[in-house]
């Protein structure tokens, strides 16, 4: 295992540096919204200082070389979104995918060091990113921000025993395109049109840094501290149009570029407090107080410009629209926001004899049931929508409920454990009343209110 | 060495499971919010039956027929029947008439789908009153009680005939009932296109065009009964935007603002409205449909961000009108026919933009 440990510890810096400069079109972020691993999301997500398995690579990076052993994690989660806005659902995606990662401690030049990979795959697509008008309502937190990829790369150590570092990068990727066609159109015979048609799309990655600390507290547990870094998907998209229309043997010349950018799946910079109560054996207490930057939240409104223009034969009788004018995006005034997250998990020793793990100072029964709750509050962000934006939001109770089952020392091929996790999890947005100040208003007054429910298993083995 | 290749081999499967899928649609965009108030989008040819070609529910080459005003025959949003009372000309000395010739008779055309109007028309007023110059123009029309009453434009001010139900005839009130003030702000200038609403306490109300040498604005009068007019303010209830200093917001009606329809509604919360559509026009001529609006039966008027019809095409729409029916609205109003005919047509708009409507009739 000694040999495994400092293999890991060799081809984990290799791999974390690639993650910084290689352009990995990887993204965020289902774990912001619906939580990442089963075990995490059942106790609220309140787990900055008590994360020590692959779900590190998200809430504290610094906590995976506190895991017990090298784990491989694989799981699915499945999250129901239920939001309506006058009584009528709004049919915002399902969030759905593949939920894993590692967590693989060892030592390095005598220090205790880890490395760490966290991944959330949705299955029904890798990204997507909408562009829409200002004024169009949406639920801006919930209604693409989860369906894309969230990949987290993360390195630990633990300079003195009381006191673990981590940090790594996650990813997104931007997206640029431009789409050009050139040629002539013929209008009365389309079949002799000569058209050319390029398109020429780039997924470039953006990265963002993760950072955390934990601290043994003796007498208490764990004081755990992380940064997570903002960042954004930046949809750029140019077309270009150059030819000629042929219209019963009239040639008009013209040339139409449009570019719109948009800024989606905007991730604030969260700074997290974190304390874990394991005083009482086999009892975890835990209490999390994120600060939420949600004022740098930019406006996924999209800025399209266009120009067309067209050299009209004298004496046609066309006149041609005026180009549009480019949209004054609003700033969303987004206000900043402290979430406070508890969990609580108690293992209860059901069955089977004593076993010695890897990795642990105590025998463990054979047989384990870990029991888990949670509840977060999150304030909406979102001011009152009395203008023309339409953000829609309500303030967000979530309630999760989990359970699990741990064989210890399975048998002789695995001398760690091996853990079924499941969980629950309900969230109930308030209902939010939406008057307009201008009684002319193209949306006018609405109630806004929602559910979410999500299922979700992992699987864990230690070895 | 089992361990190293168990942690690759499980990744990559986890990749291939969720590569092998296919995306879902997105969504989030069904049942949003919408007041119903616009934008309008332009009926298509598909849209309209009688065969009207779209965004025209109604066109007269012969009379010029214009300035449409449209009630629910039967006041229910979830049916279409609907009749639609415009201005037309008439031929003179043996003379037809021209796209410019003044509007002398009300007419009246039905449309059982609520917008692809009749093929042959009803007179239902002529113009036989001195005081009103020989002009009939811009009429409106509003249900009181049992009665349809048709307020029009003359030369001499804003007249009134009451008429059944179904809006088959009418008999006038003698003399105008809104006549040109001879002081005040509107400087004894003749009031015209008026737009009438009968509000939830059963009184009246008139928004009138008052054509300032400044620019058209719109003025407001109250009755009780329909036919005994009181002005409201010592100054126009709607003008011309102007914009903040340094900024071309809301310029669209910067240089007039006229032919008001208004209308009742309610917000999506419950609270009550009182909108005002009204014809537009900028700082370069260019025509369109704004919204201006308020909570409630009095206080000020606010527009809205942007025109609710006719900034697609330049064909100068002015004179709206608008039904609501169960799930969307149709607006009415006089624009050139297509951009390169100029004769007037009623083009027809929905809101919102997203709306199916039910199909024409006849098909």
């Amino acid at each position: 295992m000694r040999r495994l440990a400092a293999l890991a510890a060799l081809t984990a810096l290799p791999c974390a540096l690639a993650a910084l400069a290689a352009p990995t079109p990887a993204r965020a972020n289902e774990a912001d919204t619906y939580g990442l691993g089963s075990r995490s999301t059942a106790m609220g997500s309140a787990v900055a200082a008590d994360a020590p398995d692959f779900s590190a690579n998200y809430y504290n990076p610094a906590a995976l070389v506190g895991a017990r052993g090298p784990s491989l994690s694989i799981g699915y989660v499945h999250a129901w979104n239920h939001l309506a806005v006058n009584g009528q659902d709004n049919h915002v995606s399902n969030v759905h995918g593949i939920v894993g990662g590692l967590a693989l401690p060892g030592t390095l030049l005598g220090v205790p060091f880890a490395f760490g990979v966290g991944l959330y795959l949705p299955d029904s697509g890798i990204s997507r990113v909408k562009a829409l008008r200002q004024e169009t309502p949406r639920w801006a937190l919930y209604d693409e921000r989860a369906s894309i990829v969230f990949l987290a790369a993360n390195l630990a150590v633990r300079p003195l025993p009381w006191l673990e570092i981590g940090g790594g990068v996650a990813f997104l990727a931007s997206t640029r395109g431009r789409f050009e066609i050139t040629g002539t159109a013929d209008i009365l015979h389309p079949y002799d049109s000569q058209l050319r048609h390029q398109v020429d799309a780039d997924l470039a990655s953006v990265r963002y840094p993760q950072l955390g600390a934990r601290a043994r507290v003796d007498g208490f547990g764990f004081v755990g501290l992380a940064y997570r870094g903002q960042t954004r998907i930046k949809l750029a998209l140019d077309a270009h149009l150059q030819g000629a229309v042929s219209f019963s043997g009239l040639d008009v010349p013209l040339l139409y570029d449009l570019a719109s950018r948009t800024v989606n799946a905007f991730l604030p910079q969260q700074f997290v407090l974190g304390l874990s109560f394991q005083r009482v054996k086999g009892l975890h207490v835990n209490a999390d107080f994120t600060f939420v930057d949600w004022s740098a939240f930019e406006s996924p409104t999209a800025l399209t410009t266009s120009n067309l223009q067209v050299k009209l034969p004298p004496g046609v009788p066309f006149s041609l629209p005026p180009n549009p004018k480019a949209t004054v995006v609003l700033p969303p005034g987004f206000k900043n926001r402290l979430v406070p997250r508890f969990g609580v998990e108690y293992l209860v020793p059901v069955a089977g004899g004593m076993r010695r793990l890897s990795g642990e100072q105590e025998d463990r029964r054979a047989v384990e049931i870990p029991l888990r709750a949670g509840y977060v509050y999150e304030r909406s962000p979102v001011p009152p929508q009395t203008g023309v934006t339409n953000f829609v939001d309500g303030d967000r109770h979530t309630f999760s409920l989990g359970a699990g089952v741990t064989l210890n020392a399975p048998g002789a091929v695995l001398a760690g454990s091996l853990t079924l996790d499941l969980h629950a999890q309900l969230s109930v947005l308030t209902e939010r009343v939406t008057h307009k100040d201008n009684p002319a208003d193209f949306i006018g007054d609405y109630r806004s209110s929602g559910s979410m429910v999500g299922l979700g298993s992992a699987l864990t083995v230690v070895f | 060495m089992r361990l190293a290749l168990l942690v690759p081999l499980a990744l990559l499967s986890a990749v291939a499971c969720a590569c092998a899928t296919l995306p879902e649609p997105a969504g989030g965009d069904q049942g949003l919010p919408n007041a119903g108030a616009g934008p309008f989008r332009a009926l298509t040819s598909a849209e309209l039956g009688n065969n009207r070609s779209g965004p025209n529910g109604l066109t007269d080459s012969r009379d010029y027929a214009r300035d449409i005003a449209v009630v629910d025959l039967d006041g229910k949003p979830d049916t279409f029947d609907v009749a639609g009372f415009v201005a037309a000309s008439v031929k003179e000395n043996g003379m037809d008439p021209t796209p410019a010739s003044a509007t002398r008779t009300i007419v009246r055309y039905g449309a059982v789908d609520g917008r692809s109007f009749d093929r042959a028309a009803l007179v239902v007023l002529t113009s036989d009153a001195p005081w009103e110059g020989g002009v009939l123009a811009a009429p409106a029309v509003v249900r009181a009680g049992g009665e349809l009453f048709l307020y029009y434009a003359a030369a001499g001010g804003v007249g009134l005939a009451r008429g059944d139900a179904a809006g088959m005839s009418f008999t006038k009130v003698p003399g105008p009932v809104l006549a040109p003030a001879p002081s005040g702000w509107e400087a004894g200038t003749t009031p015209r296109s008026p737009g009438v609403v009968r509000l939830d306490d059963g009184t009246f109300r008139m928004f009138y065009e008052v054509p300032l040498a400044s620019g058209s604005v719109i003025g407001e009068a109250r009755s009780s009964d329909g036919v005994s007019w009181a002005r409201i303010g010592t100054g126009p209830a709607l003008g011309g935007a102007t914009g903040a200093p340094g900024t071309d917001d809301l310029l669209y009606d910067a240089a007039g603002v006229g032919s008001p329809f208004p209308m009742l509604a309610t917000s999506g919360d419950g609270r009550p409205l009182l909108r005002v559509y009204y014809g537009a026009t900028d700082a370069a001529g260019t025509r369109t449909i704004g919204l201006a609006a308020r909570y409630g039966a009095d206080g000020p008027l606010q527009r809205g961000v942007a025109p609710v019809f006719g900034t697609g095409k330049p064909l100068q729409p002015r004179e709206p009108c608008v039904v609501a029916f169960t799930g969307f609205a149709l607006l009415y109003a006089t624009e050139l026919s297509s951009t390169t005919d100029k004769d007037p047509a009623i083009a027809v708009g929905v809101a919102p933009a997203t709306a199916t409507l039910p199909p024409p009739m006849p098909p």
